[in-house]
């Protein structure tokens, strides 16, 4: 006999402690943004990682370089060190760059740390090998391939540029260099100039977000391969839960950090990801797996309504 | 490292004779790479000694078994279990993890890879047989071999990068083509490739980053004037000698880790450790001779620089990033103190990273777990520069000017230094117009500055 009484306050103990958990993510993530905000501003700040303050200033200064390259001259001119400080303030205010940045620089984190633990292929893990020795799947796969080489190389030498970063971030961008040209009427022809030219040089198709997302329809959107990190690698794996959760994948990236391990688990239930594979991938990224046990309780459709209720 | 307790990730079984008779990967895999067969005699050392204890206990145990697997050494945690229904025992793998044998990122031929990244001018994807399947550089002088490489992926890449002075059928053994001479079509600079492969414990590498690379800087290539005449050597170790003797002892490491590795058929314990000593010395002697190779060019009459405007905030923080990592595993803590604007110096940037890489990965090495490794950067007129400090033992009046000396360790050994990495680091320093000193007491850590010339022109 079910004791259903037993049940449903099982039930709600298991929603109570993963919507604490969840509440408690939301308060880390928002206070990540706030010290990400002030660490680009403040390179000395102490809130944050050393190596996630360095790299997300790395890579607003490069930045920064790039679009004073495009206003005041060309590639390799030197620029004065109060003018590239200027840029890296104005970045800094985009929230779109800031959250890309955090998110990018969470993922390379991430996937170096499964390179070194569990010998995880950053460019080519095994699901993309698989996919590139199918003559149907090949072009799309070496595609994301190709991109994931760039992005790669990108962080491992700290020096992020325009063409970088995914078409939509482009955009944003784009809409602070014309705001920063609008000062003087010289800076404002020349912004639009930069602009247009970062728009034509931009070969979406090349976009990695896209690629990753063309290699994910072709494989077949609800395949559970593309779920488990060890197979189908960090980006693969995290554009697969952003589109079966109806997530940002720039929302995803950040739930991989430790203090989010629960808006992890709960958004792999809420992609339909059997209880002991969710706990596989907690293992997998190092987290301790307890929230795993409450979610054998929690509908995948109930996990989605938690996650819609965050947001 | 990777844990993964609470989980079974593998269930294997034993008969009455400690044969294995079935095994999930990746103890299959194990079994396979340490020289043993499935079914088969146990063929993991400690696995086999405690499935005996088992058995003839008849109490079940849980441990740690540590095994060699190629160049990765396995830590897992295994149950055994007597009373299986043919006398044997069934075995639970509860954990499982990996990681490289001799890992040290301080080490030379490292620290060589390291700048190498940054330097390629062209990057490749390879598959497991060599096989390109993805080129990328930003190199104009490049672009037609990249779109080659592209157009014909599935192709090996010594098809479009022919290495010099090899006539062996390709695709050989990665270890033998790593660091290669190679033939760029239309180029006239030097060229060589290295290859850095990608390995799941008890698997073959499943692929490969190739990186192109040129000692010669692209815009002296550029111009019309004809090429300086070389200035003469002052001996022969770089030059002549390193291409020569890197490919042998690469046979020899690679020979020595199948002999280790047991890939090459069963063995006894004691002759596989002979194997890996030989194994160790190999890599080492490589070591050294990287180091002999930077010693010759540094020592060499007319030796120059290409110096250029670099921030060293920048140069800084990648050498902070790189060796991030190691540091971490010993608890140490990096604390890159980064100025509100960039220090512009005139020097070379692989230059300045390769010292800051010694002197970083000096102080890894030395300093005690839990302390912190201090990086600053100062700019006064005449002179700009980076301070790596530590909290290690620090250094006596007399051993601060023999640190600096070629050969010189201090007394240490067995550590894998050559003793020429400070040498070394100084005399590029001088190279590039600038100074390597350092301020230390015994009992109060050591703190190295790099100084170089501003540059004044930015």
């Amino acid at each position: 006999m079910i004791d259903t009484a037993s049940h449903a306050a099982n039930l709600n103990d298991a929603e109570a402690v993963l919507l604490d958990a969840l509440a408690n993510a939301e308060r880390a993530s928002g206070a990540a943004r706030s010290f990400l905000a002030q660490a680009a501003r403040s390179p000395a700040s102490d809130d944050v990682s050393e190596e996630t303050r360095v790299r997300t200033y790395a890579a607003l200064a490069s930045l920064a370089v790039a679009v004073l390259d495009g206003l005041v001259g060309a590639a390799g001119a030197r620029h004065q060190p109060a003018e590239v400080d200027v840029v890296i303030r104005v970045l800094s205010e985009c929230p779109a760059l800031l959250e890309h940045l955090r998110a990018d620089v969470i993922e390379w984190q991430l996937t170096q740390r499964l390179h070194d633990t569990l010998a995880l292929d950053p460019v080519a893990p095994p699901l993309l090998q698989q996919l590139v020795a199918q003559p149907d799947h090949r072009a799309a796969a070496t595609a994301f391939l190709t991109a994931q080489m760039y992005w790669c190389r990108a962080h491992a030498r700290m020096n992020m540029t325009l063409g970088n970063l995914p078409y939509a971030v482009q955009n944003q961008v784009c809409g602070v260099i014309q705001a920063l040209g609008a000062s003087e009427p010289d800076l404002a022809d020349r912004a639009n100039i930069v602009c247009a030219d970062v728009r034509s040089a931009s070969d979406p198709a090349a976009d990695r977000e896209r690629c990753s997302a063309k290699v994910l329809e072709l494989l077949g959107l609800d395949a559970p391969a593309a779920l488990r990190v060890q197979e189908a690698g960090v980006a693969l794996f995290l554009t697969a839960l952003a589109r079966r959760t109806m997530q940002s994948r720039t929302a995803v990236a950040g739930w991989t950090d430790e203090a989010q391990a629960a808006r992890l688990a709960v958004s792999l239930r809420a992609a339909g990801t059997d209880p002991g594979d969710i706990r596989q991938q907690l293992l997998a990224l190092h987290f301790d797996d307890a929230l795993a046990e409450g979610l054998a309780q929690i509908a995948p459709q109930q996990a989605s309504d938690m996650l819609a209720d965050m947001t | 490292m990777t844990s993964l307790v609470g989980t079974i990730l593998a269930h294997a079984s034993t008969d009455g004779q400690d044969r294995l008779t079935a095994a999930d990967e990746p103890l299959a895999g194990l079994q396979t790479a340490c020289g043993g067969e499935l079914p088969g005699a146990i063929a993991i050392p400690e696995l086999r000694d405690l499935v005996r204890a088992v058995r003839q206990s008849g109490l079940a145990l849980t441990k740690a078994v540590n095994a060699q697997d190629g160049a990765d050494a396995v830590v897992a945690w295994m149950n055994v279990e007597p009373g299986a229904p043919d006398g044997g025992c069934t075995i639970r793998v509860r954990s499982w993890q990996t990681s490289p044998v001799l890992a040290d990122d301080s080490s030379a031929a490292a620290r060589r890879r390291v700048i190498d990244r940054g330097m390629a001018e062209l990057q490749a994807y390879l598959d497991g047989g060599q096989r390109v399947l993805a080129a990328i550089t930003d190199s104009t002088e490049l672009a037609n071999l990249c779109a080659a490489m592209n157009a014909g992926a599935g192709t090996l890449w010594t098809d479009f990068l022919p290495p010099e002075n090899v006539h062996h059928h390709q695709p050989l053994h990665w270890r033998l083509l790593d660091d290669t001479r190679v033939s760029v079509p239309g180029s006239a600079r030097s060229w060589r490739v290295a290859l850095l492969p990608q390995m799941q414990p008890g698997h073959d590498a499943s692929g490969f980053e190739l990186l192109l690379l040129s000692d010669d800087p692209p815009q002296l290539f550029s111009q019309a004037a004809p090429p300086n005449p070389l200035p003469p050597r002052a001996n022969l170790i770089g030059g002549d000698l390193a291409p020569v003797l890197r490919q042998p002892i690469a046979r020899i490491v690679a020979n020595a880790e199948t002999i280790r590795t047991r890939l090459a058929g069963p063995l006894p314990d004691a002759y596989a450790d002979y194997a890996g000593e030989i194994a160790s010395a190999g890599k080492l002697l490589l070591d050294l001779l990287e180091d002999m190779s930077d010693l010759e060019v540094v020592e060499a009459e007319g030796f120059t620089t290409h110096p250029d405007s670099i921030d060293l905030a920048e140069v800084a923080q990648q050498a902070a990033g790189i060796l991030g990592v190691r540091a971490r595993e010993k608890a140490i803590a990096i604390d890159l103190d980064m100025p509100e604007h960039p220090v512009l110096a005139r020097a070379e940037f692989r230059r300045v990273l390769q010292i800051l890489l010694n002197l970083i990965g000096n102080a890894i090495r030395y300093a005690p777990a839990s302390s912190r490794i201090g990086i600053t950067l100062r700019s006064s007129g005449d002179r700009v520069g980076v301070v790596v400090s530590d909290q290690g033992p620090g250094l006596s009046a007399d051993d601060q000017h023999r640190i600096f000396e070629k050969f010189e360790r201090l007394g240490r050994s067995g550590d894998g230094g050559s003793g020429l990495g400070l040498y070394i680091s100084r005399r590029l320093a001088e190279a590039m117009g600038g100074a390597l000193t350092v301020e230390s007491a015994p009992g109060e850590g050591a703190a190295f500055l790099l100084a170089l010339p501003p540059d004044t022109d930015a």
